[in-house]
């Protein structure tokens, strides 16, 4: 079946409306003027033919020449369709021509008759009817599509989803890493097998719940807080003496239920803008404590400084924000700024989940 | 033969050092940047008879630090990334090491190396 493009859709209801007017209102109406008239000799299918055919072909003619003059705005928070100019003086046209159309064939069809009503009174009542029915139908078929269209945003979020985690996958594993990883894992496995092994399995862990946590909606914080500690295990092989970490990360909020890998791109930022640039190294802090009644996780480094003219261009914090957004509503927030020497980063999240009914 | 070496990566560095000794070379300044490798050869002029440099580094890489040194020095980059090889020449590398590195990639620069040594002399 072919559905019904726009203009075709709101068409049809403009159609049925107008046929439904005619037959309740200008069919009666001339019934009612012919029944009044004194018998003249006309021939009963010429009549027939004026009081109900004609007003159905003129309903017929009006939508070759219609343009709506209403505009659906599916964001308007009523649903309520916008006048538009342009339309309405196509509309006036159109309804002109028609009325013309209809004039003309009464007076050729009952010479020498006064016509059942006057011009003004025509054009006004079709305008006004044209105008409703024009409102409903365009009412009725944008509701149509708005709900089309919300299903269509609804798939493509999920959609958004879906991509998202394989991105944020991508972007955790980065090639580059687990080649030197590897590089050194493997010079290690001579000369000092027992760390090759803590990095094996430090190495392994780490992408283990990178791709189990990815699948979730929500984790615990412990799941989060365990994969760190692996990352920085790695990342610490790497950097040598040049990555000093301070841990202030008890088990004590290893329950609560957050979205996955929340913390992970703050540390790995960290690392990757301020402390692997700097020559010198420096130092990487990660605290968790209870702030009334948020829970605040704190990431904070020395080394590069945060650029003055800092964007927030990366992915991934745009993904961390609108993830928090998502995940929150307006009850999470995420900060970075400089702080003297130190770049800190920090999320703070509800203890509680607000209930939501 | 006496060598400086850097890389960033503090596990690199420890492998090169290693693969280095275990062909009979002298390391005698391992760096994990480009800076403090110019700052050491500055107080410490001539104490080494060639370089073994990252090219990627924090700070300043491994081209930065030839560009520096005018060809004071002959220098043996270090890198996975192939991208980097004509640069390389450019600066007149002696010899260009591919990671991963394995023993008998370190011994052909290593002839290569003190064939040239030698030839100074």
């Amino acid at each position: 079946m072919k559905i019904p493009g726009k203009r075709q859709h709101v068409g049809v209801w403009v159609l049925l409306l107008v046929l439904a007017i005619q037959s309740t209102h200008t069919i009666p109406l001339r019934q009612r003027y012919f029944a009044s008239l004194p018998n003249l000799g006309f021939d009963p299918w010429v009549i027939f033919f004026y009081v109900s055919i004609m007003p159905v072909l003129a309903g017929a003619l009006y939508l070759l020449f219609c343009t709506y003059p209403w505009t659906f705005n599916p964001n308007n928070r009523w649903y309520c369709p916008r006048l538009n100019l342009r339309g309405l003086l196509i509309q006036i046209l159109a309804c002109l021509s028609v009325l013309a159309i209809d004039r003309a064939g009464f007076l050729i069809l009952f010479p020498g008759i006064q016509p059942p009503s006057s011009i003004l009174a025509d054009f006004g009542f079709t305008m006004g009817v044209l105008l409703v029915t024009g409102f409903l139908a365009v009412t009725i078929s944008g509701l149509d599509q708005a709900r089309e269209a919300n299903a269509n945003c609804a798939r493509e979020a999920q959609e958004a989803l879906v991509e998202a985690r394989a991105r944020l996958i991508a972007a955790q594993i980065d090639p580059h890493v687990l080649f030197n990883v590897f590089g050194g894992i493997g010079s290690l496995i001579d000369e000092n097998p027992e760390q090759a092994k803590v990095m094996v399995s430090a190495a392994s862990g780490y992408l283990k719940k990178l791709l189990t946590v990815t699948k979730s909606e929500r984790i615990a914080l412990g799941q989060e807080r365990e994969m760190i500690a692996e990352y920085l295990e790695v990342e610490h092989f790497r950097m040598g003496d040049r990555l000093t970490v301070e841990w202030d990360w008890t088990a004590e909020f290893d329950a609560l239920m957050v979205p996955p890998i929340l913390v992970q791109p703050l540390v790995e930022n960290a690392i990757k803008h301020g402390l692997w640039p700097n020559r010198k190294g420096g130092a990487l802090r990660i605290k968790a404590e209870r702030a009334g009644t948020d829970l605040m996780i704190t990431v904070e480094n020395t080394g590069m400084p945060l650029a003055a003219d800092f964007r927030e261009g990366g992915i991934g914090l745009a993904n961390i924000r609108s993830r928090l957004q998502y995940s929150y509503g307006g009850h999470a927030r995420f900060t970075l700024v400089p702080r003297g020497e130190w770049t800190v980063a920090t999320i703070a999240i509800p203890l509680e989940t607000p209930c939501v009914f | 033969m006496r060598l400086l070496i850097a890389d960033d990566e503090a596990w690199a560095l420890k492998q090169l050092r290693k693969l280095l000794q275990d062909a009979d070379c002298d390391v005698i300044s391992e760096h994990p940047d480009g800076v403090s490798v110019l700052e050491w050869l500055k107080e410490h002029p001539g104490e080494v008879d060639a370089l073994f440099l990252d090219i990627k580094m924090p700070g300043l890489g491994g081209l930065q630090v030839a560009e520096a040194l005018k060809e004071a020095y002959p220098i043996i980059f270090v890198t996975a990334w192939e991208e980097y090889v004509l640069q390389a020449w450019e600066l007149a590398a002696l010899d260009y090491l591919e990671k991963p590195l394995t023993p008998p990639k370190i011994n052909r620069v290593l002839v290569r190396l003190r064939a040239l040594l030698d030839h100074r002399r």
